[in-house]
C-alpha cells in the first residue's frame, strides 16, 4: 500500500452485530484474533488449471467418463471372461481392445467436451473475466491460459487412464483366432488415435464455448457433430469427397485397421488429406472462438 | 470546461464518445478526476456511467476520445495504464464455488508482479482477514462488496473505480463502505464512484460530475456546485399580499408565490439570500406586517442535480 495506516475496523463491527445464519450466509464471529494466510503465488495458468479443478461437478463427471465407466466395462468383461473362458474373451484380445479404444475415445472426447467448455467460459459466466481484463491483461493471455489449462487437465486424466489400460491389455493378451495377437504398435497407435480424437473435439468444443458465451450451447453443438453427424455421415456405405470434409468422419477414417477388423471403410486418400481437414477445423474453431473473446464486450 | 483546483489529475477524458446502436451513450465526455479526493460520477439510470467506465477500463471499444490515467494513455498503453486502477463495474462477481484467499490469488496473478503479496493487507483493510478461507458462496452482499474493493486494492492502485457501490447495501454497509472510502482517500488514492444515489454521494464525494443524456452538464467540488443553485426563503406573514406588493421590485427575488402561510421565493445565491432576507425583514416590519419567521434553505445536492438534468418537476428517477 502507498502509506502506512492502522487497520480500519468497520463493517465487522457492524455486521458481527448480526447474524446472517437465517439466510444460509456465514455466521460472523466477534472478536475473533484474524488468522494468518499465506496467499500462493500463482500464474494465470495456474489459475485457470485452479479454477477447473475446483469445478467439481465437472471434474468428477469427466474422471468418471474417462476412466470409471472403461475400468467397469474392463471388469465386467474379466469377470466374464474367467467365469466362461471359452466363450468370453479376455480384454487382451484385439477385438476387445480395439472395442475399448472406440469407447475410450467416444468418453473421453464427452469428457473433453465438458473440461473444454467449463475452461472456457468460466471466467466470463461467473461474471470474473471482466474484472480480469479491468487489470490491464491482454485477452489473447487469458484465453490460452484456460486452452491450455484444459488440455493440461485432459491429460492429467486421459494418460494414466491409457497407460493403465494399455499395460493391463497387454499383460492379458492373447490370440483371438484370427485377427491377431495386440502388440505394443498396435496399442501405441490405438492411444495416439484416441489422443487426436480426444483433442481434436476438445479444442472444437472450447473454441465454440468461447464463440457462442455459453456452455449448454457449446455442448449441444459439438456432440451433435460428434454423435449425430458423424454417425450418419459414416452409415453411408460410399464416401463423396465433400462428407470428408467433416472432421468427425475424417477421425474415424483414420482409427488404427487393426483396432476394427472386419470393418471396411472407404479410406481416405491420404494421411495429409485427414491431417489437412483436422487442422482445418481445430485452427478454424479456435480462430473464430479467439476472435469472439477479443471482441466481447464485458 | 470547469478547471478543477487541485493541478494534478490522475484521470483525464477527453471528448470521449461511444455509442450503441446509434444511439450516443456517451457524448463528448470531458472529465478531470485530482488526484486523493472522492469523486462522485452523477447520472440517471441509463445515462451512461457504466459505459463509461467500461470504456475507460477496455472492456468496450470507444469511438472517439481520449483516456489518459496517471499521464498515460489507457488505450496506447493499456497494461500500464490500467496497472495504477482497480476496477468493480457493475457488481463485484467472484468464483463461488473457492473461497475468497483464492479469488484474490486469481485475481493477483492477472496483475502480475508482487500483487500476491498484498492479499493479506487488502484483505485486512476491509476486515475479511477472518472470512478470507470461507467461500465466496456463503458471503453477503456487503462482504462481497469489500471483497470487491480488497480485489482493487491488490495492484495498490492510485484509482479506483465503483460503479454504483452502495447498491445492495444496507444502512450500515453503506456508512462502513463511506468510511472505506475515506480511508482510501486519505492513504493518497482517488475514488471515482458512479451513482444515483444523491444523499449518500452528498454524503461520501469532494468533487462530483453530473450526467445528463450522455453529457457531463457540470463538473467540480460539490459545495461550489451546490452552492451555485437557488436558496429558497419562506416568509411567514400575516399579509401575504401586503408583503408580496413590498418585495415585489427586489430583482434578486425569483420565482415569488403567495400561499396561506405567507410568501415563497429563490434567490440565486446562498450569500445574495443572506443578505435579502434580512433586508426583507426589516421592510415588512417597517410597513407594520407582522413576520412570524423566515425559513432558508439550501440547494441539497438532489435539488440541484434536478436543475442540471432538467427534471425538476418530475417525478424523482428512481432505482432500477
Amino acid at each position: 500500500m502507498t502509506k502506512s495506516r492502522e487497520p480500519v475496523y468497520l463493517l465487522a463491527q457492524n455486521e458481527a452485530t448480526k447474524s446472517q445464519n437465517n439466510h444460509g450466509k456465514i455466521d460472523i464471529a466477534h472478536n475473533e484474533k484474524p488468522p494468518t494466510i499465506n496467499p500462493a503465488k500463482r500464474s494465470v495458468l495456474g489459475s485457470s488449471v485452479y479454477i477447473l479443478r475446483h469445478r467439481k461437478g465437472v471434474y468428477i463427471t469427466a474422471w468418471v467418463l474417462t476412466f470409471g465407466i472403461l475400468f467397469l466395462i474392463s471388469v465386467i468383461l474379466e469377470i466374464l471372461h474367467i467365469s466362461d473362458p471359452h466363450r468370453f474373451k479376455t480384454l487382451g484380445t484385439l477385438n476387445k481392445f480395439g472395442g475399448l479404444s472406440s469407447a475410450m475415445g467416444f468418453f473421453t472426447s464427452v469428457a473433453g467436451v465438458l473440461v473444454a467448455t467449463a475452461g472456457a467460459v468460466g471466467n466470463l459466466s461467473a461474471g470474473v473475466l471482466r474484472s480480469l481484463v479491468a487489470t490491464g491483461r491482454s485477452r489473447m493471455s487469458f484465453f490460452f491460459s484456460d486452452l491450455v489449462a484444459v488440455i493440461l487437465v485432459m491429460l492429467q486424466m486421459i494418460v494414466p487412464t491409457l497407460v493403465i489400460f494399455g499395460v493391463a491389455s497387454y499383460l492379458l493378451r492373447s490370440h483371438s483366432g484370427f485377427s491377431g495377437v495386440l502388440s505394443f504398435a498396435i496399442i501405441l497407435r490405438a492411444d495416439l488415435w484416441v489422443l487426436l480424437e480426444v483433442f481434436v473435439w476438445t479444442i472444437l468444443a472450447f473454441g465454440f464455448a468461447n464463440l457462442f458465451g455459453s456452455r449448454s450451447i457449446a455442448i449441444g453443438v459439438t456432440l451433435l457433430g460428434e454423435l449425430i453427424i458423424t454417425s450418419l455421415l459414416s452409415a453411408f456405405s460410399s464416401y463423396p469427397g465433400w462428407r470428408q470434409a467433416f472432421v468427425g468422419v475424417t477421425l474415424r477414417q483414420i482409427m488404427p485397421t487393426a483396432l476394427q477388423p472386419g470393418v471396411s471403410l472407404n479410406r481416405i486418400e491420404t494421411g495429409w488429406q485427414a491431417a489437412i481437414v483436422i487442422v482445418l477445423w481445430v485452427l478454424g474453431a479456435l480462430f473464430l472462438g479467439a476472435r469472439r473473446a477479443m471482441t466481447r464486450e464485458l | 470546461m470547469h478547471n478543477l483546483l487541485k493541478s494534478e489529475t490522475i484521470l483525464n477524458v477527453d471528448g470521449l464518445v461511444k455509442s450503441f446502436a446509434g444511439r450516443v451513450v456517451v457524448n463528448e465526455v470531458n472529465l478531470e478526476v485530482p488526484e486523493a479526493c472522492s469523486f462522485g460520477y452523477l447520472g440517471p439510470n441509463g445515462a451512461g456511467k457504466t459505459t463509461l467506465m467500461r470504456v475507460i477500463l477496455g472492456l468496450t471499444p470507444k469511438d472517439k476520445g481520449t483516456v489518459r490515467i496517471g499521464g498515460l494513455d489507457a488505450f496506447g498503453n493499456r497494461r500500464e495504464a490500467l496497472s495504477q486502477v482497480g476496477a468493480i463495474i457493475e457488481e463485484p462477481r467472484f468464483h463461488k464455488n473457492i473461497t475468497a484467499l483464492a479469488n484474490l490469488e486469481i485475481m493477483a496473478a492477472a496483475r502480475g508482479g508482487d500483487a500476491y503479496k498484498r492479499i493479506s493487507e487488502s484483505l485486512d483493510m476491509v476486515e475479511l482477514l477472518n472470512y478470507a478461507k470461507v467461500k465466496v458462496g456463503t458471503y453477503s452482499m456487503g462482504m462481497r462488496q469489500r471483497l470487491g474493493i480488497a480485489a482493487c486494492l491488490l495492484g495498490d492502485p492510485k484509482l479506483l473505480l465503483l460503479d454504483e457501490p452502495m447498491n445492495g447495501l444496507d444502512p450500515a454497509g453503506m456508512n462502513a463502505l463511506r468510511d472505506l472510502i475515506q480511508r482510501l482517500v486519505e492513504e493518497g488514492r482517488s475514488v471515482l464512484l458512479s451513482s444515483h444515489l444523491l444523499d449518500e454521494v452528498q454524503k461520501t464525494c469532494q468533487y462530483v460530475a453530473i450526467l445528463d443524456d450522455g453529457k457531463v452538464v457540470i463538473q467540480g467540488a460539490l459545495n461550489d456546485i451546490i452552492a451555485g443553485g437557488n436558496t429558497d426563503v419562506l416568509i411567514e406573514c400575516n399579509d401575504p399580499q401586503a408583503a408580496f406588493s413590498l418585495l415585489a421590485n427586489d430583482k434578486r427575488i425569483l420565482n415569488c408565490h403567495i400561499d396561506d402561510a405567507g410568501i415563497s421565493y429563490s434567490v440565486a445565491t446562498d450569500t445574495d439570500a443572506r443578505q435579502q432576507t434580512g433586508e426583507a425583514n426589516r421592510l415588512l416590519v417597517e410597513n407594520q406586517i407582522t413576520v412570524y419567521g423566515i425559513i432558508r434553505s439550501s440547494e441539497s445536492l438532489e435539488k440541484r442535480f434536478l436543475e442540471l438534468t432538467k427534471k425538476l418537476g418530475e417525478q424523482t428517477f428512481g432505482n432500477a
